[in-house]
């Protein structure tokens, strides 16, 4: 049995009185009953998502963005135009907008930049800031009638740039997806859409019929914060341990546990800097401070970690706020990052996006920035991922990514997943989704922990989806 | 439905759209925003193409228009001009002018001849002209009398002097010369002159009526439509109209419109030598872009660019390929004569694009180009052209006349409308616009040039861009609009607004209104050596401090205007001694100058002061009754023009080196704003004392400030809502003290208010009980520019914890680290940037300037990037010796690794603004405190890592963790084996930092990315002025720094 003095008040834990002090300490480790649990196999296949030495030489930091984007393109071409002869017309080729005669009905692929208003900007911020004071103007300019600013698309081939309009919404594309369109120049500086196309879709593996009887776990954004942690985070993650180790009060809660082969920890264990502020703070960057370092928070993660892989396998990827360079495709964390459990032969460190097979399934993990970034539903925006066949269609836009020189890895061509889990999304939401040619795939956005106290756990058997709650509210 | 709108759609439906027009109809909409879309639209149909030359002409016009409808036009520009011929020479007036169609026409006003007035001492003034005109017959002895008539003409007329009132209203003998403007101009040395001194197009406007931006209409069978083969100007059409005839509508009703006038921006790109500004004696002009717009669209109709070699296309966009500069040129130039604009814009173009353009002409021998004009045998010229003016100091500016056009350059309205730190285009884009643009380094611009067709591609997309945005910071600023009614208002021409001083325009109103009420202007000797001046505003002193305690405001309501209404001041009023009884037949005001009654005579200044101000009221109601969003913008520029108007009446009679000084006026309107205020005041403390209006004042009034025309009042209530209460109250009631229409209102509330000194103070501004409307600021350096933008960002902080959170210690902690902060080099360096312009080089000097020494010193280092004339330079101050000169401290901040010398921003930059802010609240410490409290003990010096000792010191690998030279076993390592057991902590710190790094390396590169508005294309630009430049160039070495650190962890490996 189990036994933590913490829990012995029925009704759970006062919290509004004094702290309690509930360290993942020593105390509960002696408390875990070895269990026996099943392993399954599994293979990475992020290996194109890690950093070489070609890609990260000493000067890489002098490139710009515009490489990575030429990549994607180039990467992307021929897969449009795949998807354009065979939804639209197969005696299409692509033509060049530069090529092309005025109203001429043509094919040009090229990627979308759409120019919103509200994108968040340090130009803006640092206008606003150095505004604040500007003395009361009596000729400022009132609102002009001829100067309205208003969101649109914009569309780059290889050469030039055209605004769009016609049968394409705002809501249907991200900035940076590479796209086929089909229509014409009006107006002499738009395309008229009259009919669009993605790229064609890797293909997918065959989902094997015999999935193995086993559970696997996720859970994302415990959001530490060393003291500042919330005392109920904190006792939901005591119950966590307990209960994912087997310690369950009930048998069957036990046998449950004990189906988990997987534990996946989908990033921002450690809480992430509040990036509006952040991005205010970068307008207006008085000063360089040396930024916040939260051992505590850090050492937590680690004393969690050290706890778990003592009866589950973990997978570990980084979000925003660890300890990994933020850029996507975030690098997995070097063992030296966490001093006790780091050296354990059961933690698995993962790239951000992880691409892995597990039993026969493909699976896509990620922290969630790529896809928080396009929508609040997960679905909708895992869909959408999916459509453009990029992981993170808006990096390096809005989500910061790794400035490439010749290749851009987050472009999907391995193959189609089977299961996408997107972590630290702000609900949580499971749905199967169906694509081209019987493709399918379903979508699971995990929710944060500190928010939710939950973990979703996902049957590989019936892949049905569920979420498992800890807390004494 | 707009007018524009339809005038635009009907222009669509003339013949050559009709021709193209699809089957398909448009829908009709009556939204404003699809309003929009079909001007687009309508204008695209005509033009279906702006890849191609079709639409450069103005769409056809009526056939009938001269003599089956009448002319009716909009007048942009006016010209006198000597027409020799037809047996006698005559002064004519042209106006070239647009039509609600859009049709470009000349009108050729006949029949009016120039005059002035003079008085003589002389008797007999019957006998004096028959002896002037035989003495003109003899000069001319084979002249018929017509001529002689039409050459000099002599007449007695009755008038008035406008200075003093005489005591009666009877009138004087004047005799009017009039004739052709030459022999006018020799006919000026006779006896006392009136209105000799008066431009002749200013004249004839007011002679006529006809004001700037105005309509008139030439009726059917009265205007004389010259054949095309005959007509002098390029306009489409041509006529004649005796001045008679001419009808000139008053701006109401469909007359409120304007026409849509055709705006051509453009802009040149030269090709330099490095280092060297562009010379037009050697340096080629390559490229040439050029957006056309008519007013009242979004969006230009032609988007073009002449380039000089091929040139790869740019959508949307029409590239015009020139073998040579000289077709380059000669292809622009038959451009502007096809498209014909009626406005040319650009930025700078009045200094530099144009000049250039056609001194290059001169030099390629190139007459053709320089026919920019509407006139067919004048070419265009530059000559320079000084303006003194009291509100912009003196300058010199080119002048340039392109005949018929207004040349409406945006720096010249910018310089002129607002106070910014920085005139170059990319700062005032992002000032007004919050957007930069992409700006390309001088010495790439040959690279490009002499590269491919791709790279000449890219060049003309940038000097699109650059034509681009002066038309969107006209559409933004609505320049256009608010200048045509400010030329309405006034009745100057378009151009004068931007070329001359703000005199002519209240001596264009004095001498409409002089006309109508029979008055003459004297011919005033200025004498430039005198100054004499008179007491000004006054300002009470202030009781500095900081009031945590709502305080009222209390304004007049245009002060001087009413000041002068009400006591009847005038040229007209003005008496040289008293005559009959005081108050009843004439004044004595404050300043000791009597002024007659109104009811002895009322003064002319007042009656147009009153025109103004009714004139305004009535504009105000309209712009709130219309619906139709383009006249509305009409109606507000009508508005601010008459405020501006009213506002500078004073400022013209206290002019000394102007046309109509009077210092007897402008004397007396400041002493009475003077005595009012005193009395305001006085009235205020004295009647609202502790207990009045029913106990609702908690306390004695108290009037802690008051300048000009408000004063500031502590009533010592606890509310916002309680001090307008109270504040309104007493405005009505002080305002009974006054003659009508001066008036004191009440306007708002300060909450808290810190006052600092004369003329500085800041507050919450409340207009409502509720919220405030803003954080308003007075007399603050935030806008100077020798300050970095550190000042006004720490001003601005301080100033936001003080009034809204109310948290004065808040402030001062924050002051006190940002002081530290500085003082450890913990500033970023983008925030220390001071920048001054390079006006001359630096042997033209007289002392050594921080600013012309280092531009020196870059041309040296590297000559193609260094600033040249005219360029901001941007520096900062370095640490040195001792003995070093201020000049030779200032480096480029790009420069390097350079040790900031954080002692001299404290003490020059920070010091004096904060100490200010900080003194109502610590007094006169708060400079010491901030400079030499605790807070400044830590300093961390930088040095060099170039030069000097830091040659000497060599490179070892060291731990990341504690510093120490790491052994030679361990050189693969990151951290020492004394910190291994801590190594994660390590990690943690060093990830943590390049996670901070790498962030703004991805937000600051993305922008540029998103600024350059292209995804595929590198980010060429090099603008110093942007705020983001020196971040982004520093962020890369940061980076690099950071990510080699981590990347010692370990290369990252992936488990199965």
């Amino acid at each position: 049995t189990c036994f933590n003095p913490a829990l012995t008040k029925k009704g759970g834990l006062n919290l509004d009185e004094s702290p309690i002090e509930i360290g993942l300490d020593a105390t509960i480790t002696s408390m875990v009953t070895e269990h026996h649990r099943d392993t399954i196999p599994s293979k990475n296949n992020s290996h194109r998502f890690l950093l070489t030495p070609a890609d990260a030489p000493i000067d890489c930091f002098t490139r710009q963005y515009y490489p990575v984007y030429r990549a994607r393109f180039e990467a992307l071409r021929d897969r449009v135009e795949e998807n354009a002869k065979k939804f639209i017309d197969p005696s299409l080729s692509v033509r060049r907008l530069e090529d092309l005669a005025d109203e001429e009905m043509a094919l040009v692929i090229g990627t979308i930049e759409k120019r919103i208003d509200s994108r968040p900007s340090v130009l803006k911020e640092i206008a606003e800031e150095e505004q604040k004071i500007q003395e009361a103007d009596d000729n400022a300019p009132a609102a002009s009638i001829l100067f309205v600013k208003k969101d649109y698309m914009e569309f780059e081939d290889e050469t030039q740039i055209v605004k769009l309009c016609g049968n394409i919404e705002l809501t249907d594309v991200t900035t940076g997806s590479v796209v086929g369109l089909y229509g014409k120049v009006v107006n002499e500086n738009y395309f008229e859409v009259q009919q669009w196309v993605w790229p064609s879709q890797v293909k997918q593996n065959e989902l094997p019929d015999e999935r193995p009887p086993y559970t696997m776990a996720f859970i994302s954004g415990l959001n530490l914060s060393g003291k500042a942690t919330a005392t109920k985070t904190r006792a939901a993650l005591e119950l966590l341990i307990r209960w994912i180790s087997g310690c369950g009060t009930e048998e069957k809660e036990t046998e449950k546990a004990l189906r988990i082969v997987r534990l996946f920890i989908c990033g921002s264990s450690i809480s992430a800097p509040d990036l509006v502020a952040e991005m205010k703070e970068m307008a207006t960057s008085i000063t360089r401070e040396d930024p916040f370092v939260d051992q505590d928070a850090l050492n937590t993660v680690d004393e969690l970690i050290s706890q778990l892989v003592k009866s589950i396998e973990v997978d570990l990827l980084p979000g925003l706020g660890d300890p990994s360079l933020s850029m996507l495709p975030q690098q997995p964390f070097p063992r030296c990052a966490f001093m006790k459990g780091g050296s354990s032969k059961y933690l698995r460190m993962h790239t951000n996006p992880s691409d892995i097979n597990i039993g026969g399934i493909d699976f896509l993990v990620s922290s969630g920035q790529n896809v928080s970034d396009i929508s609040s539903s997960p679905v909708e925006a895992v869909t959408l991922i999916l459509k453009t066949q990029h992981y993170a269609p808006t990096c390096p836009d809005t989500v910061d990514g790794f400035p490439f020189e010749d290749r851009d890895p987050l472009v999907m061509d391995r193959c189609f997943p089977h299961i996408v889990v997107a972590g630290n999304q702000s609900r949580a939401e499971s749905k199967r989704v169906e694509f081209e040619d019987g493709r399918s795939c379903l979508v699971v956005g995990v929710p944060s922990f500190s928010e939710t106290h939950s973990i979703t756990l996902l049957d590989l058997d019936t892949l049905e989806v569920s979420q498992k709650h800890f807390g004494f509210e | 439905m707009s007018q524009t709108g339809k005038r635009a759609s009907t222009a669509a439906e003339s013949e050559a759209a009709a021709k193209r027009r699809k089957d398909d109809e448009e829908p009709k909409k009556s939204a404003y925003e699809s309003q929009l879309e079909k001007l687009a639209e309508s204008a695209s149909e005509s033009n279906s193409t702006v890849t191609d030359e079709s639409n450069w002409e103005r769409p056809p016009f009526d056939q009938d228009l001269g003599t089956k409808r009448p002319v009716a036009m909009q007048v942009l520009d006016v010209e006198t001009y000597v027409d020799s011929g037809k047996g006698y020479d005559r002064t004519n007036v042209k106006l070239y002018g647009i039509t609600k169609e859009g049709v470009s026409v000349c009108c050729i006003v006949t029949d009016y001849f120039p005059y002035f007035y003079f008085q003589t001492a002389q008797r007999n003034l019957n006998n004096l002209l028959a002896g002037a005109i035989r003495r003109i017959g003899s000069g001319g002895q084979h002249m018929s009398t017509e001529v002689t008539d039409n050459l000099v003409h002599l007449k007695i007329v009755q008038g008035r002097n406008l200075y003093y009132y005489r005591g009666t209203e009877a009138k004087q003998m004047f005799i009017k010369v009039s004739g052709t403007q030459p022999t006018l101009n020799k006919a000026k040395q006779v006896g006392t002159l009136f209105e000799a001194n008066i431009d002749a197009d200013v004249k004839f406007m007011a002679h006529t009526g006809v004001v700037g931006c105005g309509w008139v209409e030439v009726p059917i069978k009265k205007g004389h439509v010259v054949p095309p083969r005959s007509a002098t100007s390029r306009c489409q059409i041509e006529v004649t109209c005796n001045y008679k005839d001419l009808i000139v509508h008053s701006l109401d009703g469909e007359w409120v419109d304007i026409a849509p006038l055709r705006t051509l921006s453009f802009d040149i790109e030269c090709l330099g030598r490095r280092g060297v500004f562009p010379d037009p004696t050697h340096d080629s002009v390559i490229q040439i872009s050029n957006m056309v717009k008519l007013q009242g669209q979004s969006e230009p109709f032609i988007r073009n660019c002449f380039v000089l070699g091929t040139c790869a296309g740019v959508v949307g966009s029409h590239i015009i390929e020139c073998k040579t500069e000289q077709e380059l040129l000669e292809k622009w130039a038959a451009f502007v004569r096809t498209v014909d604009p009626d406005i040319l814009t650009g930025y700078n173009i009045l200094n530099f694009d144009l000049p250039y353009i056609l001194d290059r002409a001169k030099i390629l021998r190139l007459p053709i180009v320089s026919m920019l004009g509407r006139q067919k045998d004048r070419a265009s010229g530059v000559r320079d052209a000084s303006l003194s003016s009291k509100q912009m100091g003196s300058r010199v500016n080119k002048s340039i006349d392109i005949h018929g056009r207004v040349i409406f350059d945006v720096l010249q309205v910018v310089l002129r409308d607002y106070k910014l730190r920085s005139y170059t285009l990319n700062s005032v884009a992002y000032h007004f616009l919050s957007e930069q643009k992409e700006d390309v380094e001088h010495s790439t611009i040959p690279d490009l040039q002499n590269g491919d067709d791709q790279s000449r591609r890219r060049l003309a997309i940038y000097c699109m861009k650059d034509s681009t945005l002066p038309l969107r910071l006209l559409d933004k600023l609505m320049s256009i609009v608010n200048y045509v009614e400010m030329a309405r208002v006034t009745g100057v021409p378009l151009n004068f607004l931007l070329t001359r001083g703000q005199q002519i325009k209240i001596l264009s109103m004095m001498i409409r209104r002089c006309r109508k009420e029979g008055f003459f202007l004297p011919v005033i000797e200025v004498n430039a050596g005198d100054d004499s001046s008179y007491e000004g505003a006054t300002v009470i002193d202030p009781l500095r401090g900081f009031y945590n305690e709502p305080i009222a405001t209390l304004d007049f309501a245009s002060l001087y205007p009413s000041i002068m209404i009400a006591h009847n001041l005038c040229y007209t009023t003005l008496m040289k001694g008293p005559q009959g009884e005081e108050g009843t037949d004439y004044i004595r005001t404050p300043a000791g100058n009597f002024f007659c009654t109104k009811e002895r005579r009322r003064g002319l200044l007042p009656l147009i002061l009153e025109d103004l101000l009714a004139a305004r009221k009535k504009a105000k109601n309209d712009l709130k009754k219309e619906k139709d969003e383009f006249k509305k913008m009409v109606y507000n520029g009508r508005q601010l023009a008459l405020k501006v108007s009213a506002n500078s009446v004073y400022g013209f009679t206290g002019a000394t080196v102007g046309k109509l000084p009077c210092l007897e006026i402008s004397s007396s309107v400041t002493a009475f704003g003077r005595q009012m205020i005193d009395l305001t005041k006085k009235t205020v403390e004295e009647t609202y004392k502790r207990g009045y209006m029913d106990g609702k004042c908690p306390s004695d009034a108290v009037v802690v400030y008051g300048d000009t025309d408000s004063v500031m009042v502590k009533f010592g209530v606890k509310t916002v809502a309680e001090a307008m209460e109270i504040g309104q109250h007493a405005a009505t009631e002080v305002s009974k003290q006054f003659v009508a229409p001066i008036r004191l209102e009440f306007e708002k509330v300060y909450y808290p208010y810190l006052l600092i000194n004369k003329k500085r103070y800041a507050g919450l501004y409340f207009t409502r009980p509720d919220k405030h409307d803003k954080m308003d600021c007075k007399g603050l350096e935030t806008v100077r520019r020798d300050n970095c933008p550190l000042v006004a960002n720490v001003l601005g902080t301080c100033l936001e914890k003080l009034l809204v959170d109310r948290n004065a210690d808040g402030a001062m902690t924050y002051a006190k680290k940002v002081i530290a902060d500085l003082l450890c080099n913990k500033i970023d360096i983008s925030l220390l940037i001071i920048s001054k312009e390079l006006t001359k080089s630096s042997d033209k000097y007289h002392a050594k300037q921080a600013h012309v020494e280092l531009a020196a010193r870059m041309k040296k280092r590297d000559p193609g990037s260094a600033p040249r004339l005219g360029d901001r330079v941007p520096y900062v101050i370095v640490a040195a010796a001792k003995n070093v000169p201020a000049y030779e401290k200032a480096e480029d901040p790009g420069y390097n690794d350079i040790p900031i010398d954080t002692h001299h921003y404290l003490t020059n930059q920070l010091a004096k603004p904060l100490a200010r802010i900080f003194e109502p609240i610590l007094g006169d410490r708060a400079e010491k405190i901030l400079i030499e409290g605790d807070h400044t003990r830590t300093r961390q010096l930088k040095t060099s890592k170039v030069g000097g000792l830091a040659m000497f010191t060599k490179k070892t690998t060291k731990c990341l963790g504690c510093k120490s030279v790491m052994k030679a076993d361990e050189q693969e390592e990151a951290v020492c084996a004394y910190c291994r057991p801590k190594v994660a902590e390590v990690h943690l710190n060093r990830v943590t930092t390049l996670n901070a790094t790498s962030r703004r390396f991805g937000r600051l590169w993305t922008e540029c990315q998103n600024c350059a508005k292209t995804m595929h294309e590198k980010v060429n630009c090099s603008a110093r002025d942007c705020p983001i430049f020196y971040r982004r160039e520093k962020v890369r070495g940061e980076m690099r720094e950071a990510f080699s650190a981590v990347m010692r962890f370990g290369q990252p490996t992936l488990d199965d």
